[in-house]
């Protein structure tokens, strides 16, 4: 019996094995048919991702010769627009450069005429110089006046004194000597009036003419600095 | 109206005109004193000029009467072996100093206005600077011109303004090359 039962044990055990072993290798058999299905699936997979990432890459790469086109494209235009841009600026520039060259020739001869004025304050000049020798005349003659005046006065008073050493005689003579001075004695003060009234000319005479003079070289001064800053203008836009 | 500012500029532009041009050398000392009035006499002369710009008038008068002093004080700078100078020469010495006072007190005025205008100097008589009130002045000045403490010439500054003056003034260092009768 324990033969028997260690026969049937062992042989259980054995079977038990060799199912076991069966088994796993039916189960590697089967595993290695999973797995080689599952390889074939994931190559099958893999393949179709390498065709779909082949397919993006030649996509990507036409879109890339696409955008490539596109950007040459864009860069010509743009040149171009910047070729006209530049092409109009540089008219504009020669337009404005023109129209300054013609402003300054105008200024030029505008200044150059206005400089003729100094041949004005010449002939200003020329007549103020006129003014003041006519006012030393007019002072010459008045201090002749007023010695022959003075003459008068000591004419008169010795003419008073022979009419009083006639007496009786000599005194209409007397009235009319006393007359006399006083004429002459008004004449005299008129005439240091008048004197005065010379001075006075003289100062406002004087002071007219120097401020035309100082006026009109200040004007010259101004007009020759404008021609100056003309002529740079010119010389800045010809360069 | 002429301010302070402007009032102390334009004598302290005279001062620095003058004193460069009365002194013979930079060794003398110069000082202007400030007077009250300046008295007309019979022999006394008056040299005047004026500076002109489009907000002023100024004008300038040296008074001086024909002195020993004064001559050869003139006659120093005028002539090495300090012989007397003869009637013309002594005014025409007068009148180049009045002219180089003017013109440095032009050139340091266009530091302020740029546009000036100087007259050429003319003679009067003394007795003219009595109606200087009549040029109606905004700002009238008398000065006695003392160089190594004696008293040489008068000036008077009479400044007429034709817009309200305000400014102030740097007095700009003396040129040494300028001098005789500028043609401005």
């Amino acid at each position: 019996m324990f033969e028997m039962a260690l026969a049937f044990v062992g042989g259980t055990a054995l079977c038990g094995v060799v199912s076991v072993w069966l088994f796993r290798k039916q189960s590697l058999v089967l595993d290695e048919m999973v797995s080689k299905r599952q390889a074939q699936v994931t190559e099958q997979q893999l393949n179709l991702e390498l065709d779909c990432a082949q397919q993006a890459l030649e996509d990507m790469h036409v879109e890339k010769v696409h955008v490539a086109l596109k950007a040459q494209v864009d860069e010509r235009e743009a040149q171009s627009q910047n070729d006209q841009a530049l092409q109009q600026m540089s008219e504009r520039i020669h337009a404005v450069s023109q129209g300054v060259k013609g402003g300054s020739h105008s200024m030029a001869e505008g200044v150059s005429e206005l400089l003729g004025l100094v041949k004005t304050f010449e002939r200003w000049h020329a007549d103020m110089n006129q003014l003041i020798s006519h006012n030393r005349e007019m002072h010459s003659k008045n201090d002749d006046f007023n010695q022959i005046v003075r003459q008068m006065v000591i004419v008169t008073l010795n003419a008073s004194i022979e009419a009083a050493r006639a007496g009786e005689l000599g005194r209409g003579f007397a009235v009319v000597a006393d007359e006399m001075r006083s004429l002459a004695g008004r004449a005299e003060k008129l005439s240091k009036e008048y004197r005065d009234s010379l001075y006075e000319n003289d100062l406002i005479t004087t002071n007219t003419f120097q401020d035309l003079q100082a006026g009109g070289k200040m004007i010259i001064g101004s007009l020759v600095g404008l021609d100056q800053v003309n002529k740079k203008i010119l010389e800045s836009v010809d360069a | 109206m002429i301010s302070a500012n402007a009032r102390a500029g334009f004598d302290n532009v005279l001062k620095d005109a003058a004193c460069n041009a009365m002194v013979n050398d930079p060794s003398q000392i110069c000082e202007l004193e400030t007077i009250e009035t300046v008295t007309a006499t019979s022999d006394k002369k008056l040299i005047v000029l004026t500076i002109s710009g489009y907000l002023f008038r100024l004008m300038v008068f040296i008074h001086f009467a024909d002195t020993f002093v004064l001559r050869q004080h003139m006659a120093r700078r005028s002539r090495e072996n300090g012989n007397a100078l003869s009637d013309q020469e002594f005014t025409d010495v007068l009148q180049e100093r009045a002219n180089m006072c003017c013109g440095a007190m032009s050139r340091n005025l266009t530091q302020v206005f740029p546009h000036l205008g100087m007259s050429t100097p003319n003679m009067l008589s003394s007795h003219c600077i009595r109606y200087l009130p009549k040029l109606q002045g905004g700002y009238v000045q008398h000065f006695r011109v003392h160089v190594d403490n004696a008293a040489l010439v008068e000036m008077s500054l009479c400044v007429s303004e034709y817009a309200d003056l305000d400014f102030t003034l740097e007095i700009a260092a003396a040129d040494a090359n300028t001098g005789e009768l500028e043609m401005f």
